[in-house]
């Protein structure tokens, strides 16, 4: 390896941004969201408000972890679509199946 | 005049070289190779999800999991696995600062905080299937799908332990005279560490807090 090389690597090293500050907001916030799931989880409120809470948090948990934790934002949009296939398809899996379930109580009538 | 064979060569097209393949959407093959696993095995946790769901729904009676399953517990299983999440960044952008001592210290506390919660989750079954109100693998749709969930998670991590164990006994981390040394692997490698936590995420929702019917 060239002197110039070893010169680039080394920029490269010092280059490097401290990402510490980002990571910790982060898992701060994954924390606070967990302690927020667990309050909602036994507040005194209509069912439907509580399951619509408790997925709303576990959506944005899932969307800090891809984004930040995985770098997803910072990828290549085919890296992107490749990443965020699974919560396409997995909604529409879930929507045959009960399509399905539907069928198969009411015997198609 | 040209053979078949000849023929048939000449029109294929030639092979990419590691460059074109480092290329393809800004990342190299390891790490594609790894989102098209994550991605899969996502869907089988999402069928699994799923398939709890169905049952729930269908089932005459469900019971209220905060009354049969230690919701504080899977709270700090929770915590520990968020915080091995952050260990885990930690160690990657210390190999990649050229800090190998550190980047094996924050791996060691990866894997640390994945053998406690295979360790919570023992407590947790032993807890469960022992007693009077003993919930086993065959007491109902309640009891089949938080096992089955919870230990097909539960070898994800172990898989995980294995996978950056590996790592940290093989060394290899950080820099080596001032050069980046297997970041990439480690990179990968923290992938599927954090699908592990973010598989534990709608577990955690829709197994342990969602509310029964």
């Amino acid at each position: 390896m060239s002197d110039h090389d070893h010169d680039h690597d080394h920029l490269r090293l010092e280059r490097q941004p401290r990402p510490r500050p980002a990571y910790l907001g982060a898992f701060a916030a994954l924390v606070a969201i967990t302690l927020l799931e667990l309050g909602v989880a036994h507040a005194a409120v209509p069912r439907p408000a509580r399951i619509t809470a408790l997925a709303g948090l576990a959506m944005a948990k899932v969307a800090t972890l891809l984004l930040v934790f995985m770098h997803l934002r910072r990828e290549a949009r085919a890296l992107k679509l490749i990443a965020l296939l699974p919560l396409v398809l997995a909604p529409l899996f879930a929507v045959v199946l009960m399509l399905d379930t539907v069928f198969r109580v009411t015997g198609g009538r | 005049m040209t053979s078949p064979a000849a023929g048939a060569a000449s029109t294929a097209a030639p092979a990419a070289s590691p460059a074109e393949l480092e290329r393809f959407a800004g990342a190299g093959a390891g790490k594609i190779g790894m989102w098209i696993f994550l991605v899969t095995d996502g869907m089988g946790f999402g069928g699994l999800l799923i398939a709890d769901g169905v049952l729930r729904v269908r089932a005459a009676a469900w019971p209220d999991p905060a009354s049969r399953l230690a919701i504080p517990l899977a709270a700090a299983m929770t915590m520990v696995l968020l915080t091995s999440s952050l260990t885990v960044l930690l160690a990657l952008a210390a190999a990649r600062q050229g800090r190998p001592r550190a980047a094996t210290g924050w791996l060691a506390a990866t894997v640390g905080c994945g053998a406690a919660f295979l360790v919570a989750q023992g407590f947790e079954y032993a807890h469960l299937g022992g007693g009077a109100a003993a919930l086993g693998l065959s007491d109902g749709a309640f009891a089949s799908t938080f096992y089955v969930i919870t230990g097909y998670h539960g070898l994800h991590v172990l898989a995980g332990i294995v996978y950056l164990g590996t790592l940290l006994v093989a060394g290899g981390l950080g820099a080596r005279d001032g050069q980046p040394r297997d970041e990439r692997t480690l990179e990968i490698a923290a992938l599927y560490w954090h699908f592990v936590d973010l598989a534990w995420v709608p577990i955690f929702t829709f197994v342990y807090l969602l509310p029964a019917r």
